[in-house]
């Protein structure tokens, strides 16, 4: 009964003439009303919800091939930029010019024209041919960089993992020993340590007296964990020297002004090493070793220097509240003494450290500290009304391939240090430079 | 019963495929809100995710990393499995071969309704995977091995396998749910073929044995099927792979039906261009599509642990060892999965280029101009589509000389794409043009394309693509070809279509209400993805804030979902318009839009079975619009006017 009532409504003459008699004409107005109230709504909602609407260009480039790269960039972005607003402003045109009238009974009847075919098939074909013959030329300068047999490159392997980088350096005789190689179930002894020593592990010399399989892999799973968790192979007299205490998600430290060699491979699944401010990204892969060279023009004291700045407290404050959240250090020592700030020396100790304190001369922040917006705060209650702040100095590392559940925190950082304080750390083969470095003044001009 | 579930006739099929294909488009845009929800504010308390979270017990209604991941794979995986393909392929592939070429039916009737009814277990399959207690497949829609190899996401978890546990019997290991979903699939299936085969003389014999069969069949085949997808993953591999038959057997029987089943007149040179691209589609299909099965098998046997095609020696995932690993090659997976994915794109857009060029030609009152370069331009991206997979890979680790061969490859792709463009317009030049809403549709595919193509440049160029490979511009890219391109020409060919199909006129006001809304929220959505791009920001990260060289998107991803939202809600006067013309829609009369080709003169709306009361006979090109020979501004190609044979006007 119900049934048929509804039904009796869904077909009913009204309810067909509701629907039929939605007026285009009456509702165009509207529509239009609609349209714009959307179109300033959206963004009005958006830029409400939260100020600030980020960059919306390349970030800033400091590797020596990423200028080459940029300038292809923005060579195909005006190419495309022109023939995008060339086609639109036709398409429109066309479509206002041939709009149906009722004066004109018929179109303009062709078929085509083969000169203007010829034309427009010969005209893209050119301009692609070229920036395919740049892009080569820029490619294969970055790939076949003309630094990957420089003998005083910085080398360095990075082994993903789900979730982390791991980082070894070769250590002075610039060669890296063999990695990730792994006990199998079936071996019969572990393998050998750094004593060159087959170890006993579990109580046992190998995997193999488990004769259990399962069993077997759960102890490699533990060996692995606790004794070898990059695979290396001790007997190896490359890896000897090789810089690997450590090696686990850390940091990774880079010579800047000296080409760099990156070698990338993976334990388990792919990763992806992407730099980008450097323009540097290839794939680790499991079971390859990719090779990747990059030059920095800059390393984290100059960024630092560069960027600092001396900021205004509540120009800082509304700074680091904003949705972009950009990260500020806090620069105090002896040269950039502002008011407010004093050199406090920790007490019964020889420590000593520059500092922002508050009335009951607790620290707020020390040297180099960062700003969030609660201690912006506390600097103002404390009445300091300028603070010299900069960028870190450090660059954020990306797995830009999807590689698990975590992917999206597998976050590295690196940070550029000078080619000789890199050396001094004794991570590579010595590096003698026959000319010094472009200095901050250079770099402060081409930026 | 075989008249309109079991029929074998193209209509019915193809709007069997629309139905499905419309749902499943449903699911996947509310899982692109999903995605749009958790951008606009990463793993924010102060921002539950609304329902789902209170329904799926998170923590302070915030969406776990790893269901995010499954979230963007599922998105992806049913926009363009279940989509896309389908409802250019499945849908207009099937509607429109035979009312274009003057056909009664298909080649092979039989063998189309099968690749309905084999496309539903795979509809259910994938749909299976949601509720598997690991969640469904997290791998991206690329399933690059070898995270795709190894079980590790948790994705729904125990709460979704609670879900679909309506009817739990004893000692089920899965929910009963996604069992019932695949067991009346599966039934369909068997029932199809014994609705055919089971032929005992007796119809109410025929029917009990059909029943049992299908019963027997679809039981055995479901308990395999609980056997196979033990996971997320592996209902992924197993669907896609079983999908992928489907595609052949809809291959195979367009290119039949289009060599064979032309009326008398109907040369390769006077097919409609929409039918001209479903053929190079067809191939496409046809020669890809093996390639994928191969390579989804292989991964399904890795997921297995029967083998290790992908996996090198030396494996170990969270320090456990890898049983099978060894002698294996991951990148080996992305060639051969490109090699199918990279044509399908083409699949993906092909089609949606051939009905454009259709409805343009129709609503601007002018023949294509240049018909014939068009089919070149077509046949040149179908065959330079073969040879352009590895540009997915530039920074893979493969050597870099194969990307300055691929580069170059696809540096040239772009050419007949542009031809394609100039000969739009070129159509459009001189046109006496008519804003029907099919027509808006239309020019906003050329619009879209246009962008979407030309996004494409910066990929190619191994250099360039250095610093935007997996970012967002590649997002935008794709979803200005796929959305802006194929949905925007979908969404064309069904309001043209739709009075063919259901007899019905479609809404005017609501369609232009749609088309307006959609063409602006679209924009709105994608555009913004190029800046995100172009600063670096990856796809496929739940959280980007926690990178400080990103933090500073959250304003413009909040803009992006809150228009991405609206696209979203505008989609609804969609469906509105859809059902609600299907009921009060004025009745269609058999050309409402005064077009040449066959399905508009030759059969009223909607077509009976066997389509033609008589076999037509062509005379001419389909887009005689405007000819000087006729009194009205349009020559239906079954119309015989003296001279009109080869009457060609070039400019």
């Amino acid at each position: 009964m119900q049934q048929q009532t509804l039904s009796k409504h869904l077909f009913c003459k009204e309810t067909t003439q509701v629907f039929q008699l939605i007026p285009l004409k009456r509702v165009s107005r509207f529509i239009l009303f609609l349209i714009f109230g959307v179109l300033l709504a959206l963004p009005a909602r958006a830029a409400d919800v939260l100020p600030g609407w980020g960059s919306w260009w390349l970030p800033p480039n400091h590797s020596a091939h990423g200028g080459d790269i940029d300038w292809l960039f923005k060579l195909i972005f005006w190419i495309t930029m022109v023939t995008f607003v060339a086609v639109e402003i036709v398409l429109v045109v066309f479509c206002i010019k041939y709009r149906s009238r009722a004066d004109r009974k018929k179109a303009h009847f062709t078929h085509g024209n083969t000169r203007l075919e010829m034309a427009w098939t010969l005209a893209p074909s050119v301009i692609l041919a070229v920036l395919a013959l740049l892009s080569k030329k820029v490619w294969d300068n970055y790939r076949y960089a003309p630094s990957s047999d420089d003998p005083h490159r910085a080398q360095v392997l990075v082994i993903g993992q789900q979730f982390k980088w791991n980082v070894i350096y070769p250590g002075p005789d610039g060669k890296f020993g063999r990695y990730l190689i792994w006990p199998k179930p079936t071996d019969a002894n572990w393998p050998p340590g750094p004593d060159g020593k087959n170890p006993m592990f579990s109580g046992v010399k190998g995997p193999a007296d488990f004769h259990n399989y399962e069993k077997a892999r759960g102890q490699i799973a533990t060996y692995i964990d606790t004794v070898n968790p990059l695979g290396k192979d001790f007997t190896d007299p490359d890896g000897k020297d090789d810089n690997y205490q450590g090696a686990l998600a850390r940091e990774l430290i880079l010579p800047a002004h000296r080409p760099i060699e990156v070698q990338l491979s993976s334990k388990d699944v792919i990763h992806d090493f992407f730099l980008p401010n450097f323009r540097v990204k290839l794939d680790a892969v499991p079971g390859m070793r990719g090779h990747i060279y990059f030059t920095s023009l800059i390393t984290s004291k100059e960024r630092e220097a560069l960027s600092k700045k001396k900021y205004g407290i509540d120009e800082l404050t509304e700074l680091v509240s904003s949705p972009s959240k950009p990260d500020f250090h806090v620069i105090v020592n002896e040269n950039e003494n502002t008011e407010g700030a004093e050199l406090y020396k920790v007490p019964h100790t020889s420590v000593k450290y520059w500092r922002y304190a508050d009335k009951s001369k607790k620290t707020i922040v020390r040297d180099g500290g960062s700003i969030s917006p609660a201690i912006a705060k506390q600097l103002k209650d404390a009445g300091v009304k300028e603070v010299y702040a900069s960028e870190p100095g450090v660059w954020d590392l990306v797995c830009e391939e999807l590689c698990g559940q975590g992917h999206g925190t597998m976050r590295g950082q690196v940070t550029f240090i000078d080619s000789d304080e890199y050396d001094k750390k004794g991570f590579d083969a010595q590096y003698h430079p026959t000319t010094k470095p472009s200095n901050l003044a250079a770099l402060g001009a081409a930026q | 019963m075989k008249r309109y579930i079991f029929s074998t006739d193209h209509k019915i099929i193809g709007i069997q495929f629309l139905f499905m294909s419309l749902l499943f488009f449903v699911l996947g845009g509310l899982l692109a809100m999903l995605i749009r929800w958790q951008l606009a504010w990463p793993s924010d308390p102060n921002h539950p995710v609304p329902i789902l979270g209170q329904l799926m017990g998170w923590s302070k209604g915030v969406m776990p990393p790893d269901f995010y991941t499954m979230v963007f794979s599922m998105h992806a995986t049913i926009m363009i499995f279940f989509v896309i393909i389908p409802l250019l392929v499945g849908v207009f592939g099937n509607y429109l071969i035979p009312l274009k070429i003057g056909a009664g039916d298909m080649a092979f009737p039989f063998l189309n309704g099968l690749a309905f009814w084999s496309a539903l277990p795979a509809g259910s399959i994938i749909l299976a995977g949601f509720f598997r207690p690991g969640g469904h497949a997290a791998a991206g829609w690329t399933v690059y091995p070898p995270l795709s190899a190894v079980m590790q996401n948790s994705g729904f978890g125990i709460a979704g396998a609670q879900f679909g546990n309506v009817l739990h019997p004893l000692g089920s290991t899965w929910p009963m749910t996604p069992v019932i979903m695949t067991f009346i699939a599966l039934f369909m299936f068997v029932a199809y073929v014994c609705a055919y085969y089971v032929n005992l003389g007796n119809k109410v014999l025929d029917i009990c044995v059909s029943v049992v069969l299908s019963l027997i069949g679809g039981i055995v085949i479901t308990r395999g099927v609980q056997h196979a997808v033990f996971d997320g993953q592996s209902a992924w591999f197993l669907s896609i792979t079983w999908l992928g038959f489907s595609s052949l057997m809809g291959a195979v029987n367009y290119l039949t039906t289009i060599i064979k089943l032309r009326c008398p007149g109907m040369t390769m040179f006077r097919l409609p261009l929409s039918i001209w691209s479903l053929f190079i589609t067809s191939l496409l299909v046809l020669l890809a599509t093996p390639v994928l099965a191969a390579t989804l098998t292989m991964n399904l046997l890795d997921h297995l642990r029967l083998t290790s095609f992908y996996e090198p020696f030396n494996w170990v995932v969270t320090n456990v060892p890898q049983e099978n690993s060894g002698g294996g090659f991951a990148i080996m997976h992305q060639h051969m999965f490109w090699f199918y994915s990279h044509p399908a794109v083409y699949i993906m857009i092909l089609p949606a280029m051939g009905m454009v060029s259709d409805i343009l030609a129709v609503f601007a009152r002018k023949p294509i101009f240049g018909y014939r370069p068009m089919v070149y331009a077509m046949s040149g991206i179908a065959f330079l589509g073969f040879i352009v997979w590895a540009h997915h890979m530039f920074q893979s680790g493969m050597n870099p000389t194969l990307g300055t061969t691929f580069a170059v490859s696809t540096m040239f792709i772009a050419v007949p794409s542009a031809i394609k463009v100039f000969n739009w317009l070129g159509t459009l030049w001189g046109g006496n043009i008519r804003f029907e809403v099919p027509m808006l549709h239309a020019i906003a595919f050329v619009a879209m394309f246009t962008i979407g193509g030309l996004s494409g440049i910066f990929m190619a160029s191994t250099a360039v693509d250095v610093h935007i490979h997996d970012t967002y511009f590649i997002v935008a890219h794709i979803h200005y070809v796929l959305f802006g391109g194929s949905m925007f020409g979908i969404f064309g060919a069904i309001t043209f279509w739709y009075p063919k199909m259901f007899g019905r006129m479609m809404n005017n006001a609501l369609g232009h209400i749609h088309f307006w809304l959609s063409f602006i929220a679209f924009n709105c959505t994608f555009f913004a993805m190029h800046i995100l791009g172009i600063g670096g920001m990856p796809r496929r990260v739940a959280d980007y804030t926690s990178y400080p060289t990103f933090a500073h998107f959250q304003p413009m991803n909040q803009f992006i979902s809150m228009s991405a939202f609206t696209l979203g809600a505008v989609q609804i006067l969609f469906v509105i318009n859809f059902i609600g013309s299907w009921i009060w829609g004025k009745k269609a009369p058999g050309n409402p839009w005064e077009a040449t080709t066959l399905e508009w003169n030759d059969c009223p709306s909607p077509p009976p079975h066997g389509n033609f009361a008589k076999t037509p006979v062509v005379h001419h090109g389909p887009y005689e619009y405007s000819s000087p020979l006729v009194e009205e501004d349009w020559l239906a190609q079954t119309r015989y006017v003296e001279g009109a044979e080869n009457f060609v006007v070039k400019h």
